[in-house]
């Protein structure tokens, strides 16, 4: 991996805590029903496509994250030319784990939030567990405001507007608060070989 | 001799029992004795005072001896009873963990085993919550893991990470980097009619662990764990892990 200045990624990062602070912090719902939403959605899905398929030329740094679960965690951040493109959290825990994908603008915004829960039937250390259940849900953020979209694998989420948001701010880490983690001086990074080969897979 | 012994003893309590009647026969012959004029070294032996001995004085002495082989084989019996009870929750004698009546008493010999290999601040609390647990709620409760070796846990750490696998990804912590790695940390089940049920455990469940201070997984903000209990004391493993690789060079 070539090296990144540790002052640009602290750079990048300063930009999209600032950038975010203002977005996340109090999740909002709105109705998509409007076409020019609808249009900055599928904008914004090109985008995602766009990003997960040039994934491997970006750079990228791995740390590891304790403290968030039983069984550790990873972020992954990506950068284009030095802009922070994509960042990539997990957690395990003993009957389950989730995948955390952030995308961002070119302004450093964000954009979507793709999460991926996976639960076990019993917990890891069993000889012969199985995943029991998989959910990917996808959040949209349309001029910084975000959009929950109902992923069709997982019919049975409730479109109750107040639930949803009740949701999303106990379920989904903020954006600012997944970049403390990464900025945490406990963070070590991680070396590729380590990194699951799920985690880099794209969609 | 009138005691009449029905061997082999099966259980400790029955061994006990005839113990306890030896004794006290024992002690009988010996204040007859000393009334003959005998005089002995307490459980060392007769000290022949009286040379002229009667044949009473035979007779009881030879009872004496009876009574003191037989309490000495029902003593190794019991100690060989006490070495197999040991053998069969886990505990050794040469643990560093002290039993005592308080911990690991549950109604579940797999969990008294178990909570033995935690850490010693961590075994009474949680006894205590698998007690008040059953008591309170009804609610019968296994503990699946608590302590799990360096070891085990780099196994599991690289089992997705070989060519070809041994196993799938299922965790982010190398050895040291789980609570369960310094036994502060244990999963439970919930057990009905011998099965294991796992379900997320109830809040009055949770609320028992709560103020035995325990840190519940299924507070956990993104992947919730509900069958996780832990005791941090607040240290990170981070902090433990330095702590053990100090003890280590010492």
């Amino acid at each position: 991996m070539r090296s990144i200045s540790p002052l640009i990624i602290m750079f990048c990062i300063h930009i999209v805590a600032k950038a975010d602070n203002s977005t996340t912090n109090a999740f909002k719902l709105i109705d998509s029903t409007d076409i020019n939403d609808k249009k900055k959605i599928n904008k914004i899905k090109d985008d995602i496509i766009i990003i997960d398929k040039t994934n491997k030329r970006y750079q990228k740094m791995a740390k590891k994250i304790l403290g968030h679960s039983s069984e550790g965690g990873i972020i992954i951040f990506y950068y284009d030319k030095k802009i922070a493109k994509k960042i990539v959290f997990n957690v395990c825990g003993e009957m389950g784990r989730c995948i955390d994908k952030y995308y961002l603008n070119d302004n450093q915004t964000l954009m979507a939030i793709k999460s991926e829960d996976i639960d076990y039937d019993r917990p890891f250390y069993i000889k012969g567990f199985e995943i029991k259940l998989k959910e990917l849900r996808t959040y949209y953020f349309i001029d910084e405001i975000p959009v929950y979209i109902v992923d069709k694998n997982s019919p049975n989420f409730t479109k109750d507007t107040d639930q949803l948001i009740k949701y999303l701010e106990e379920h989904i880490y903020p954006l600012h608060e997944i970049i403390e983690m990464f900025n945490n001086p406990e963070a070590e990074i991680l070396p590729n070989e380590e990194i699951p080969a799920e985690l880099l897979q794209n969609d | 001799m009138c005691i009449e012994e029905k061997k082999p003893a099966v259980n400790i309590q029955e061994e006990t029992e005839y113990l306890d009647k030896f004794c006290a026969a024992e002690e009988k012959i010996k204040k007859e004795l000393q009334e003959l004029g005998e005089k002995w070294s307490d459980g060392k032996g007769m000290v022949v005072m009286n040379i002229q001995r009667s044949n009473q004085n035979e007779k009881l002495l030879a009872d004496l001896n009876d009574i003191q082989k037989k309490k000495q084989q029902i003593g190794e019996r019991l100690s060989g009873m006490e070495d197999k009870n040991e053998k069969n929750i886990g505990i050794k004698k040469s643990d560093k963990f002290e039993v005592n009546d308080k911990i690991a008493n549950t109604w579940d010999k797999v969990t008294n085993e178990r909570i033995l290999t935690l850490d010693p601040r961590v075994q009474g609390p949680a006894t205590e919550f698998i007690n008040r647990v059953e008591k309170e709620l009804g609610i019968q409760l296994r503990i699946t893991t608590a302590y799990r070796s360096f070891e085990e846990q780099d196994k599991l750490y690289w089992q997705d990470k070989t060519n070809p696998p041994t196993g799938p990804w299922a965790t982010d912590a190398k050895g040291g980097e789980s609570y369960h790695n310094y036994g502060l940390g244990m999963d439970i089940v919930i057990m009905k009619n011998g099965e294991c049920i796992w379900d997320i455990v109830g809040e009055n469940i949770v609320k028992i662990s709560k103020e035995l201070g325990f840190e519940w997984g299924g507070n956990w903000k993104r992947k919730k764990d509900y069958p996780h209990f832990e005791m941090s004391f607040g240290t990170s493993t981070k902090k433990l892990y330095k702590k053990y690789l100090e003890n280590f060079k010492k």
